[in-house]
């Protein structure tokens, strides 16, 4: 009685090609992919200058935060031992708000493309007022190279308001959107 | 002599159609297979359901769709066909991407979303296109319990959250006898005497539940067999009730906690607020639908087989297997 039925229920070529694919992929398409990631992984670039060693005061027109000016840098684990925190603020007679630049390089192939500002501030309870898309143009570039493109987020804390800009640098060019960055 | 020149001038007598017990054992059978194939995520779905309350609606996943193919099993029984090969060209197409956002590419929502699309092909190379258009509903719902990571869905619900506060802002502080400032994402208030923040340390305060509700919305939605356009009027209502039954959310959670004074942490404000927007979206949702149906004349409702078949008209068409 058993047999018909089971027949009947084999008698499908979609059916069986169905099954077939998915036992295959269950089994297969996991370990081949780690085969193929640890086959193409990409290996670390030894570093030519630490990021310890880079030196404000090679900036003309700015100088480390005053204390009065003084910004706290990020508090949490960058995930990478090269990064530089400075906080600095345009020379007198100017008078300005301090700036905060934060980089951070990661070369271990396993790392991901870090958390942008506007989705790690706001899980830390910060409101997102506004992300725009800009250029900043360097003097010195050729026209032709255009400047480089960021993303500045414009941040509100119950105390306080500020903007973030941020952009990646990957394999030399610059991107500002953390999706498309990984495509580089 | 002539009893057989009469049988031989008739056509050969067309295949029986397929069991629909066989069908049913078969998609049955391949949905099982899938779900074993896809473990890591399907695993993945169960965690996040039951950690995280935005994508709690998908523990009644399987609840929903029993009742959706309940509703709808004799148009389902009707409809079923030939399956077609195209369901292996999207179950490949599945896989394939699938396997390509495990390397080269480490992406984990289209990963997760390959199963939808693997279950879609699953059915159509078993039971057909009719029996795929009819199952769309219960792939929608898939789709909307697949969790969506947590840095693209804080980008998807900025500008919402941010509209949210600040409607929730002018409401509240339009309340007689209480002041309402809004810095940042904090909403602090003052009532005579009691001050205090509505939803207190809550990092989504302003977004929450928003695919729950359009989950709702497509269940409803599609609990009756209906007429396309009917089904569209829903669609496009349906981000719009969302943000509003959210909007009431907060303006409810911020109601209870300036006049009820409930503990700051106390854990009931933000359950009751979340229940009673969940019935509201259920009801506008469900309202809707009644309004639209009853826009359709009595001998419009013709139109509502449009998605299935009459069992005889099923018999006529004929069906065949292998």
């Amino acid at each position: 009685m058993a047999e018909p039925r089971l027949r009947a229920l084999l008698n499908s070529r979609l059916f069986l090609g169905c099954v077939l694919l998915l036992v295959a992929g269950g089994l297969g398409l996991r370990p081949a992919a780690a085969r193929l990631a640890q086959r193409y992984a990409k290996q670390p670039i030894a570093l030519r200058k630490s990021l310890a060693e880079f030196d404000i005061s090679g900036l003309r027109s700015f100088q480390p935060a005053s204390p009065r000016n003084a910004l706290p840098g990020p508090n949490q684990d960058m995930g990478t031992a090269e990064h530089t925190w400075v906080a600095f603020e345009r020379r007198p007679p100017v008078v300005s708000e301090a700036v905060g630049l934060l980089v951070t390089y990661y070369s271990d192939p396993r790392d991901k493309v870090p958390h942008t500002p506007e989705v790690c501030y706001r899980q830390g309870g910060t409101i997102v007022n506004g992300v725009s898309d800009s250029v900043v143009e360097i003097p010195g570039w050729p026209p032709a190279a255009g400047g480089v493109p960021v993303r500045a987020v414009d941040l509100q804390q119950p105390a306080k308001r500020g903007i973030s800009v941020y952009v990646f640098c990957a394999n030399g060019q610059f991107c500002r959107d953390r999706l498309w960055v990984r495509w580089i | 002599m002539q009893a057989e020149a009469a049988v031989a001038v008739l056509p050969p007598a067309r295949a029986a159609p397929q069991s629909g017990r066989i069908v049913a054992a078969r998609v049955a059978i391949l949905l099982v297979v899938l779900g074993w194939a896809f473990r890591p995520e399907v695993r993945g779905f169960f965690k996040t359901w039951t950690t995280a309350s935005d994508w709690a609606h998908g523990l009644v996943l399987p609840l929903a769709i029993f009742l959706l193919v309940l509703r709808r099993w004799a148009a389902l029984a009707a409809a079923v066909r030939r399956g077609s090969i195209w369901g292996i060209v999207l179950l490949l197409a599945a896989l394939l991407v699938y396997g390509l956002c495990y390397w080269p590419f480490t992406f984990a929502y289209p990963r997760e979303l390959a199963l939808t699309v693997a279950a879609a092909g699953v059915i159509l190379a078993t039971c057909g296109w009719r029996v795929l258009k009819l199952c769309v509903p219960m792939l929608l719902l898939l789709l909307l319990s697949t969790p969506i990571g947590s840095r693209m869905y804080a980008s998807l619900i900025i500008r919402p959250e941010t509209a949210t506060l600040a409607l929730t802002h002018r409401t509240l502080d339009a309340l007689p006898s209480v002041d309402v400032t809004l810095t940042g994402p904090d909403l602090d208030f003052r009532r005579g005497g009691a001050r205090g923040t509505v939803a207190l340390g809550e990092s989504r305060r302003g977004a929450a539940l928003l695919i729950t509700y359009v989950f709702i919305g497509v269940f409803v939605a599609f609990a009756r067999i209906r007429p396309a356009w009917q089904i569209v009027a829903l669609a496009v209502a349906a981000v719009p009730v969302a943000l509003f039954c959210n909007l009431l959310r907060l303006i409810g959670r911020g109601l209870i906690t300036i006049y009820v004074e409930p503990d700051p942490l106390a854990s009931w404000p933000r359950s009751v607020a979340a229940a009673g927007s969940l019935l509201l979206a259920y009801l506008l949702f469900a309202g809707g639908a009644r309004f639209l149906s009853g826009l359709v004349q009595p001998a419009g409702a013709a139109e509502d087989t449009d998605d299935a078949l009459e069992p005889e008209q099923a018999g006529a068409e004929g069906v065949a297997d292998g």
